[in-house]
């Protein structure tokens, strides 16, 4: 079975990290699920979180690999489950029934959500919450007929529990 | 001061005399601030050769050799060459200019983004925002280039950049060669010893029967021949190499058994495939060494000796990782095993050395000239400063499998890459080594870098050019013969008359035909002052063995035609 790991990498916020790191993990053949990069709070780090599939072996190779590389500082292969991690989705859905409305605000409840906009029957809505979580939301809202006009996601962060 | 001065200023302060280069529209000032310089300017005849020429320097000394072309066409010349480096672990620096900075991606005219390109095949790179970082990034460029797993560097840098003037005080830094802070927060060298693991990997020893120490390139990059020496020794165990672990050993000794791998001696293959213990020194397990994988690893177990951790559990799973520089780890090894511990593998080592006497090396044969001929004749003439160097295919194997210099650095090869051409440019910066140095090609080879003849007659460097000359492209003509029915598609080859060629480029140019011919041209290139070039034609169908065929186990290694070991 294909299991899934999470690097958490730290690097110099320095031009051209971001693709020294995905161009490695594409010619090393390693199944990316999700890069996310953001600035840390020292201004000259960046945060890496990349879920990789594989097993624990490849999952270390990886981060080896990652490692090499001179601008990175720390690589950590980490369980997903004892992770904190976070995805965010915005999506705008057409609501056409009293009923959709009721399936809508269910799925909603079942994360954390906000409604953002509304126009006539096109509502914006935020979700935030585990990648699973918020793949159950749209299983849900697509069940009922409710139909997803866009949908973006961020991808997943993740850092280590406190 | 411009940024070009600065550049040529912090490489004199890192100690670089030569620089192997081509001119262009995006180095002009560079150029120009050159002819002020101390260092000495080899003008190559194609971008590809200065890498490979500035390899040769790296490679022959313990220096870093400096390459420098133009951006587009220029930068992507280096290209092979700087691949060729990653490969093999050879410190380099490769600089190219690059289109002003209010151009880069616009399409410029020989605009190529060769950062990105290079970025799978260097250790690191750079691009130049500002003249003021050059200082910086030069000796940060060595640093990363020498220290842990060397590797080539890239600095790319814009025309604009090479000419903006730098700050006061970046320039009396780098007058006054005052120490610049580097600034790689993240680079780790290798951790301190693991004495855990070095007590591991001294029981798995203990443990052994048939132990085999394979030893390769690590050896020589981390400086460890002597360590190497004290530990085979002591503990007497049987020893193969690699091709890049040639020199590494004197490896005249009885239980030194060969090179290792698909065109290993079928000892050494023969030792690594029923061994319970493979020690790895410096090695990247290859499949050029080790055949199919899943056989290779049957049965026994491994210690792996690496400065780079990414390369442990990659090709084979380790019992124990030795993580550090071998010129620390190996020696806290030793230590830790008790002379007369030999004994307790002695029939193993008996049955190998009967082996090694009953499976040698082909001599040729006698009744014509042969490549194995001429290269026999000629390692009979070495000295033992001077350095072999040799290009890709058939030459190259016969050249390895029977080379045995008393020193590091004098067998110098396209190992990773596997780059014909190499031979010629890499032989002209291995001259300025001051060693003798002989450069042998293949008559396919010589033609991918032959306009190097144009540097070498310019600059008068003393390379002993040797082409084989078979008339074929040797290595693939054997394939074909064997695994493709003798098909000889594209393998033949029509050739210039290379002693007219020599010759058309002021070279003293000969030809051997014979034996006896041979033997004299090789005398005379040996006490010969300046380049020479010599064709030997060779006969044209002569196959390499032992030969382990791709994807087989070493278990199946031909000794020759009919003949395989396991039935031996």
């Amino acid at each position: 079975m294909k299991e899934r790991f999470i690097l958490l990498v730290v690097t110099r916020n320095a031009p051209g990290v971001l693709s020294r790191v995905s161009s490695l993990l594409r010619r090393k053949l390693f199944n990316i699920d999700s890069l996310t990069v953001g600035r840390a709070i020292c201004n000259r780090e960046s945060r890496f979180t990349i879920v990789i599939e594989g097993n624990k072996v490849e999952a270390n190779k990886a981060a080896l690999l990652i490692e090499r590389l001179v601008e990175i500082r720390s690589v950590k292969v980490m369980k997903p489950e004892l992770c904190l991690r976070r995805e965010i989705v915005l999506a705008t859905v057409k609501v056409d029934s009293p009923a959709q409305t009721k399936i809508l605000h269910e799925a909603e409840d079942a994360v954390l959500s906000q409604e953002l906009s509304q126009n006539g029957n096109l509502i914006t809505i935020e979700l935030i919450d585990t990648s699973q979580k918020l793949d159950a939301f749209l299983v849900k809202i697509e069940a009922s007929s409710i139909e997803v006009i866009d949908w973006v996601r961020s991808g997943v962060i993740a850092m280590e529990q406190a | 001061m411009i940024g070009a001065q600065a550049l040529l200023k912090a490489l004199e302060n890192n100690a670089v005399t030569e620089v192997y280069a081509y001119p262009g529209g995006t180095v002009l000032p560079i150029y120009d601030a050159m002819s002020g310089s101390n260092i000495r300017r080899i003008l190559v005849r194609h971008e590809q050769a200065a890498a490979f020429a500035a390899q040769g320097y790296s490679r022959s000394t313990q220096g870093v050799g400096v390459c420098l072309a133009t951006s587009g066409p220029g930068a992507t010349n280096l290209v092979t060459g700087i691949a060729d480096a990653m490969l093999d672990s050879i410190p380099m620096i490769a600089i190219t200019g690059n289109v002003f900075k209010e151009l880069i991606g616009s399409d410029a005219f020989q605009e190529t983004d060769i950062v990105g390109i290079c970025e799978p095949i260097v250790k690191h790179s750079y691009f130049i925002e500002s003249a003021n970082d050059i200082p910086r990034v030069v000796a940060e460029a060595f640093h990363l280039a020498q220290s842990g797993r060397p590797g080539p560097v890239l600095i790319d840098i814009p025309k604009c950049q090479q000419n903006a003037v730098i700050s006061a005080e970046i320039q009396k830094q780098i007058e006054n060669n005052d120490l610049v802070e580097l600034d790689l927060p993240g680079y780790k060298l290798p951790p301190a010893l693991d004495t855990d693991q070095i007590n591991a990997a001294a029981q798995l020893i203990k443990n052994a029967k048939k132990p085999v120490v394979i030893y390769g390139h690590g050896v020589i990059l981390s400086n460890a021949e002597a360590h190497l020496k004290e530990f085979l020794e002591q503990t007497k165990i049987p020893n193969v190499w690699t091709l890049h672990g040639i020199g590494g050993y004197d490896n005249t000794q009885d239980l030194s058994l060969g090179m290792l791998g698909m065109h290993g001696t079928g000892t050494a293959n023969f030792a690594v495939h029923h061994s319970d213990l493979v020690i790895g020194i410096g090695i990247r397990f290859d499949d050029r060494i080790t055949g199919k994988l899943t056989e290779f690893s049957l049965n026994k177990k491994f210690i792996h000796f690496d400065i780079d951790s990414s390369e442990f559990n990659k090709n084979v799973p380790a019992a124990v990782c030795l993580h550090g520089q071998i010129r620390d780890t190996l020696p806290a090894l030793t230590k830790t095993l008790e002379t007369g511990i030999g004994e307790t593998w002695q029939d193993w080592s008996q049955d190998l050395v009967l082996k090694k006497a009953a499976w040698p090396l082909s001599t040729g044969p006698t009744d014509r000239l042969t490549e194995i001929g001429v290269i026999n004749q000629l390692y009979g003439s070495l000295g033992e400063e001077d350095i072999v160097l040799t290009d890709v295919g058939q030459h190259q194997m016969w050249s390895a499998q029977r080379f045995f210099p008393k020193k590091s650095r004098k067998f110098l090869t396209s190992g990773g890459l596997g780059t014909m051409g190499f031979s010629l440019p890499t032989a002209m910066g291995a001259t300025f080594s001051g060693h003798p140095v002989w450069s042998i090609s293949g008559d396919g080879g010589f033609q991918m870098n032959s306009q190097e003849l144009a540097t070498i007659a310019q600059d008068n460097l003393p390379v002993k050019i040797i082409i084989l000359n078979n008339s074929f492209l040797g290595m693939v003509r054997q394939w074909q013969e064997l695994f493709y029915d003798k098909n000889y598609v594209d393998t033949p080859l029509k050739n210039p008359d290379f002693v007219k060629l020599g010759e058309a480029y002021g070279i003293p140019s000969f030809r051997a035909e014979t034996l006896e011919e041979s033997a004299k041209l090789i005398t005379k290139m040996k006490d010969f002052d300046g380049p020479i070039l010599v064709e030997f034609k060779v006969s044209k169908e002569e196959n390499v063995f032992p030969m382990v065929p791709a994807g087989e186990s070493l278990g199946n290694t031909m000794l020759g035609r009919n003949k395989k070991i396991d039935k031996a």
